[in-house]
């Protein structure tokens, strides 16, 4: 560290950071330029604004697990309000800044990247550019004014510069380019969540609580136009609702200005009351704004309503409902890969689905806003959805934000709330509600393959272990001999055959065979008849093969008694063809029948059937909604075929 | 739905198993029951009748 005397006013000026050339005198403001041990005054810098922010020179934190400690700081005003750069100093003597806006925080470092930099001017939103081998998306295209500086910086600050600023992202990295400068500076960071900054030394640390979760105590106002009393929850807040007079009042400089008087024509009554507080997701969270923003889809206007929600540690999120149907969703860092109109992504595993495009229009507003709010104020969505989530996308010129919404049963919401008046009763099918009936669907489709293994282990007991041959025979018929008869060898049954299967495989062709198959138990006399005719033609007819009949047949007799059998069979052989026929008899003892099985596995299949008839149509309900196009309807995760089962 | 599903599988494996076991079967051919000849001139005793070639 090292301390010199400010040239103004003698107060002692510290620079903690070798890299740090200029400091802002604390007392008289002077902006001091570093010359080795001496100190030049380059001027008196301009006054700071005052903000809301609870971070001040000389709060510390924790970045990856190094501290650091806040040496400096730049103000910036922009379109939406003002935002800071801190001048941050690691323990290991690295520099870097931190960006606080809109509720976001993003540690960030200059870079020197070796490819050429589009001009601002050149820059779309969700323009594609590669920096440093990696590729990024335009983000935000943002004209700023630096209004003040203080502590120390690496550069000079002029108060009263513009600063045209570009935001990209990919995967998990944040870049800025900074086009104050030629060629412009690149700036790669990291967004980290206000709590895992585990910022010290705050402005309001008194009210910091144990756990680094800084309680901020609400700033109270009264409306410019009707003195209602008005409240501000965080420093992010940009714009505020009036409830009772409809007036959109912006945050500046801890005072409010009067954007837009009761220009409001609707009053809408939020079904979540402004300050109601209520746990959701294992946090404590407080609503402290209401949209009500529309869609035109032909002709017709559709209104959801959207909460705005706020916990100090973890910035904000929102509480949706549309049609009765809750979704809760957070504004992401990490933003997907998608291009205008695609139609499927892959984000972290999930595959999500293109469901909604469209402008949402901003009808109502009340209570607080990160961003100057308006009525009237219009951005373009997409919306993807894998249930229970759904990306949603809202671009503009200047600007494109990604969230992920998840979908929120309402009487869960109810009870987090603590809500005694009852929530919209849901229509419909929502876009990213769950499918009852997948999970349905998987379990019985689990069960199937179950009970189906369970069949077919039986049959095949039955088969192999309960049944078996007792006798093969071949006779040969002669088709001269006209009505003839033979007899097989004797066999023995030791038990009662439930069933005897006489199986006749011939090798007939174009002609038929008529038997009378007797078998005739050798001790008693008794005898059981079976009328069987065989008969398999085949040829060729227009250049197509054709075949009809069969070249086999069996017959079963029924509990039949112990012991000596053999069979009688007579037989007459067809004129159509004079050739013999080779008979082979096999005699099964309790053999089963393939049809009980297959009857079996038929009523089996019937209850996955019916429940993916009833997915189906879920889906279908679903996708009636959505103006895009309906699905395709895969079998992506289907388990009809065992994939996920 | 799967509880409902259960239930019904396993009677109908239960019926499936007594089907197999007991020889029943709805498509067989089955002898000793077959025709006039066999009815007339039977013997009695499991639908047997008297061998008499």
């Amino acid at each position: 560290m090292k301390t010199a005397s400010c040239p103004s006013c003698g107060a002692p000026v510290e620079f903690k950071s070798t890299a740090s050339l200029y400091a802002v005198c604390e007392y008289c403001r002077s902006t001091l330029l570093r010359h080795g041990e001496d100190l030049e005054n380059l001027g008196r810098m301009a006054d700071l604004l005052e903000d809301a922010s609870l971070i001040q020179l000389g709060s510390e934190g924790k970045f990856r697990g190094v501290h650091f400690g806040v040496i400096g700081r730049i103000q910036l005003k922009h379109e939406s309000g003002l935002w800071n750069e801190w001048h941050i100093l690691f323990d290991d003597g690295r520099s870097a800044w931190l960006s606080e806006a809109g509720g976001e925080y993003v540690v960030n470092a200059q870079v020197a990247v070796d490819e050429a930099i589009p001009a601002f001017e050149a820059l779309q939103i969700e323009e594609a550019v590669t920096l440093a081998g990696r590729s990024f998306k335009v983000t935000s295209l943002d004209s700023a004014r630096c209004i003040a500086g203080e502590g120390e910086l690496p550069f000079k600050v002029d108060a009263g510069y513009d600063v045209n600023a570009a935001d990209l992202r990919g995967g998990d990295r944040f870049v800025t380019i900074d086009y104050s400068e030629t060629p412009p500076l690149v700036f790669v960071g990291y967004p980290a969540p206000f709590k895992e900054l585990n910022l010290t030394n705050l402005r309001e640390q008194r009210e910091v609580a144990a756990g680094g979760t800084p309680s901020v105590k609400a700033q109270a106002f009264n409306c410019p136009h009707c003195a209602s009393p008005l409240t501000i929850h965080s420093p992010a807040i940009e714009s505020i609702g009036c409830e009772s007079c409809g007036s959109i009042i912006g945050v500046e400089n801890e005072k409010l200005r009067l954007l837009s008087r009761a220009a409001q024509k609707v009053h809408e009554v939020p079904s979540i009351p402004l300050g109601s507080k209520g746990r959701l997701k294992n946090i404590d969270w407080e609503v402290i704004g209401f949209l009500k923003r529309s869609t035109c889809v032909e002709g017709v206007d559709y209104f959801w309503n959207e909460y705005l929600l706020h916990n100090p540690g973890e910035g904000f999120a929102w509480l949706i409902e549309d049609q009765g149907h809750w979704n809760f969703a957070r504004t992401v860092s990490k933003i997907p890969s998608v291009a205008r109109g695609q139609l499927k992504f892959k984000h972290e595993g999930t595959e999500y689905r293109h469901f909604n495009a469209g402008k949402a229009e901003v009808e109502y507003v009340v209570g607080e806003f990160y961003w100057r709010v308006s009525v009237g104020e219009t951005v373009d969505t997409d919306d993807y959805i894998a249930p229970p989530l759904m990306f949603s996308r809202e671009y503009s010129q200047k600007e494109v934000s990604w969230s992920l919404a998840e979908y929120q049963d309402a009487d869960e919401l109810r009870a987090a709330f603590k809500l005694t008046m009852p929530l919209p009763k849901s229509v419909g099918v929502y876009a990213n509600q769950v499918n009852p009936w997948e999970d349905r669907h998987r379990g019985v489709c689990r069960l199937f393959w179950k009970m189906a293994g369970v069949a077919l282990l039986l049959q095949l007991a039955f088969v192999f272990v309960l049944a078996s041959t007792v006798l093969k025979h071949k006779f040969v018929a002669s088709p001269s001999a006209g009505e003839s008869s033979a007899l097989t060898p004797e066999f023995v049954l030791k038990g009662t055959a439930r069933t005897l299967t006489v199986r006749h495989r011939t090798d007939i062709d174009n002609n038929w065979l008529s038997l009378s198959t007797t078998l005739v138990d050798k001790g008693t006399g008794k005898a059981w008849l079976g009328m069987q005719e065989i008969a398999h033609y085949s040829g060729v007819d227009g250049g197509e093969s054709w075949s009809e009949g069969s070249k086999g047949d069996e017959i079963v007799f029924k509990n039949v008694p112990p012991g000596t059998y053999f069979l009688d069979i007579d037989y007459e052989l067809g004129t159509d063809r004079m050739r013999s026929v080779v008979d082979n008899i096999e005699i099964e003892k309790n053999a089963p029948g393939w049809s009980n099985f297959v009857l079996v596995l038929i009523f089996l299949v019937a209850f996955p059937l019916f429940s993916r008839s009833r997915r189906a149509a879920f889906e279908t309900r679903r996708w009636s909604e959505s103006a895009l196009y309906a699905p395709v309807d895969s079998d992506d995760g289907d388990s009809d075929s065992g994939g996920d089962d | 739905m799967v509880r409902f599903n259960l239930v019904a599988a396993l009677m109908a494996l239960t019926f499936f198993s007594w089907a197999q076991y007991a020889g029943w079967n709805l498509f067989d051919n089955e002898g000793g029951n077959q025709g006039q000849q066999l009815r007339s001139s039977g013997s009695g005793g499991s639908g047997g009748r008297a061998y008499h070639k």
